[in-house]
């Protein structure tokens, strides 16, 4: 079934009222007996925008008579034409039919109306051009009532929700797939080779890792040149750091930390060194160097 | 640690002495050596049957000096203690006698059960040192130490010492029961005869050369900011603090903490000597506020949290 528009219905029904003019101001109708015409609706009541269906059929005693050519359409107001089927048969012994199913749809509730179908033909009994019309046919068109309204609207607003959730879901998989695609790049991605700065400039000198031994080492090796308290009383707060524990404690507190025999040693000589009087001071500070010797061979 | 100034015996000895004698109580029998050494007067507190008594005989009997007893009680009266003038109707003169507090270790037991003139005279005796019977005055034996005892429990007609009183005394300690071990050991050693007392263990001469060596003990500045800025801390605003630790705390913390290096064989002072010292020395110079004792909360603690929030040097 093919679907027209109105535009080009419009421009057929021109044609048509154009052709019949032409005959009859020629005189030139068809001289045929038209024994029908009728124009029906297959329901007479529909809901909005529910198509409908209305059979316009013709039919003449003669046979083999174009009766598609002969034929006006009818005005329709209220509804719009969604497909136009049309039949033409020509029996020798019953005459010529023509057929024309139209298919409409009405957008909104009212009477859709169909009226001024017809053929102008010449009676050959009476030799007299009459007008053959099918009478209007009127279709109700009945809007949605509220639970459909209602549920209408669920339905919409369940599509637009599904539309939504929809949208939403693509986006977050074109972001996951983008995403995945950016890590894929990446782990396949080889590391950047640095570049070879070239022979000319300056290498930088960068830090080596210090550990809390190496700063204990580093603070007797001070105290072992200046031999001075501030230097004993650093290698006291190394030793602390490296037994783990923080400033603020004590010695005993260190002590309970550690098991390491070497270190222990170490933390008490530190210890006389960092409080004894300044008359014991060069042998706490002997005593710190000798047992910080014996924790860094230790190791 | 090295470099101790030798003494004929050690306090370490001393201690292990004592040690022998009382099962457990390792912090009493600690803290009577420092007080000892540090010149000082102790305060005992604790429960009855814990063998308080029993350690300032043992104390008295290792050093060998004269040992005496005084048992408070409501009606004793100040000669009782310091001693009297007795007419002598032969020489038809006055003649004086000494009181028991005359000895090199005194045992005041239940000193708050006297009421407060007999108080004083013990506790004015403790800080002069001396005491004055009619004309004559008359100097305590060197080394003098008192303990005095109280039982926290029976509080009913007892004289509280008065805060000012409590401060001529160098340590409070606090004497508890023994661990399950300690009290089995006690019951096997001691059930069928009395304990022994360690006899001649160290000389009053060697007392009196330990304390001067403790007072020659150096204190490097960072121990001494350290333990002042300890006695500091229990003045700080505490609802359950009326009244923070006097100076006189912070010379305790000092004597103590160097009685405890010269008991670990040390010549200088360190941190933890101070840490150890600090508790017994301020315990007793805390005001404690009536809202700490309505809430029951533990006056140890307090004093625990003061020292622990000092940093140590």
């Amino acid at each position: 079934m093919a679907r027209l528009a109105p535009h080009a219905l419009v421009a057929a029904l021109a044609a048509s009222a154009t052709l019949v003019a032409t005959h009859a101001s020629a005189q030139t109708l068809p001289r045929v007996h038209v024994e029908a015409i009728s124009l029906r609706p297959d329901r007479a009541s529909v809901a909005v925008r529910m198509p409908f269906h209305v059979r316009l059929h013709v039919h003449i005693r003669e046979p083999g008579i174009d009766v598609a050519a002969m034929v006006i359409l009818p005005d329709i107001t209220g509804a719009q034409i969604v497909a136009d089927e049309r039949h033409t048969s020509s029996v020798s012994a019953g005459g010529s039919d023509f057929t024309e199913d139209l298919a409409l749809v009405a957008d909104r509730p009212g009477i859709v109306t169909l009226s001024n179908a017809h053929v102008d033909a010449i009676d050959p009994q009476k030799n007299k051009a009459f007008r053959y019309a099918a009478g209007a046919a009127r279709v109700v068109v009945v809007g949605p009532s509220v639970a459909e309204r209602v549920a209408e609207a669920n339905r919409a607003l369940l599509a637009r929700i599904g539309w939504s959730l929809g949208v939403a879901a693509a986006v977050a998989l074109a972001i996951l797939l983008l995403a995945r695609q950016k890590f894929a790049r990446r782990m396949r991605r080889p590391k950047p080779v640095p570049v070879v700065p070239p022979l000319v400039t300056k290498p930088v000198a960068t830090e080596p890792v210090v550990t809390a031994r190496d700063r204990v080492l580093r603070a007797a090796a001070a105290v072992r040149r200046t031999r001075a308290r501030g230097d004993a009383v650093e290698v006291r707060t190394q030793l602390f750091a490296l037994a783990g524990v923080a400033s603020g404690r004590t010695l005993r507190d260190a002590l309970a930390h550690t098991s390491d025999v070497a270190l222990r040693r170490a933390l008490i000589a530190a210890e006389r060194a960092a409080f004894a009087s300044d008359a014991d001071l060069p042998a706490g500070i002997d005593a710190v160097v000798i047992a910080v010797d014996e924790l860094a061979h230790s190791a | 640690m090295t470099d101790f100034v030798s003494a004929a015996v050690r306090p370490s000895a001393l201690a292990s002495a004592l040690s022998r004698t009382i099962v457990g109580q390792r912090t009493v029998v600690e803290g009577l050596v420092l007080a000892l050494v540090a010149g000082g007067h102790i305060l005992l507190e604790g429960p009855p049957g814990l063998a308080k008594t029993l350690a300032c005989r043992a104390l008295a009997s290792a050093v060998g000096g004269a040992f005496k007893r005084i048992q408070f009680t409501p009606d004793l009266l100040p000669g009782d203690i310091v001693g009297t003038r007795v007419y002598d109707q032969k020489t038809l003169t006055f003649s004086t006698v000494k009181g028991p507090i005359f000895a090199n270790v005194v045992l005041a037991d239940e000193i708050n059960r006297a009421p407060a003139k007999v108080q004083s005279a013990l506790l004015e005796g403790m800080q002069e040192r001396h005491a004055t019977i009619g004309p004559d005055t008359l100097a305590f034996p060197d080394p003098f130490v008192v303990l005095a005892t109280m039982n926290p429990v029976d509080g009913e007609g007892t004289y509280a010492l008065p805060f000012a009183q409590m401060d001529r005394f160098l340590v409070k300690l606090l004497v508890d029961y023994p661990t399950r071990e300690e009290e089995l050991t006690i019951v096997e050693r001691f059930a069928g005869a009395e304990p022994a007392l360690p006899n001649g263990v160290a000389s009053l001469a060697d007392v009196v050369a330990w304390r001067a060596q403790a007072r020659a003990m150096h204190i490097d500045a960072r121990v001494r900011d350290y333990l002042v800025d300890i006695v500091r801390a229990t003045r700080v605003p505490n609802p359950y603090v009326d009244r923070g630790a006097s100076p006189r705390a912070a010379l305790a913390i000092a004597a103590l903490a160097r009685a405890h290096a010269l008991l670990d064989e040390r010549n200088f002072v360190t941190p933890d000597d101070v840490r150890d010292a600090a508790p017994g020395a301020l315990r007793h110079r805390i005001a404690f506020s009536y809202r700490a004792a309505t809430e029951e909360i533990d006056p140890e603690a307090i004093v625990r949290d003061a020292i622990a929030s000092i940093k140590a040097p």
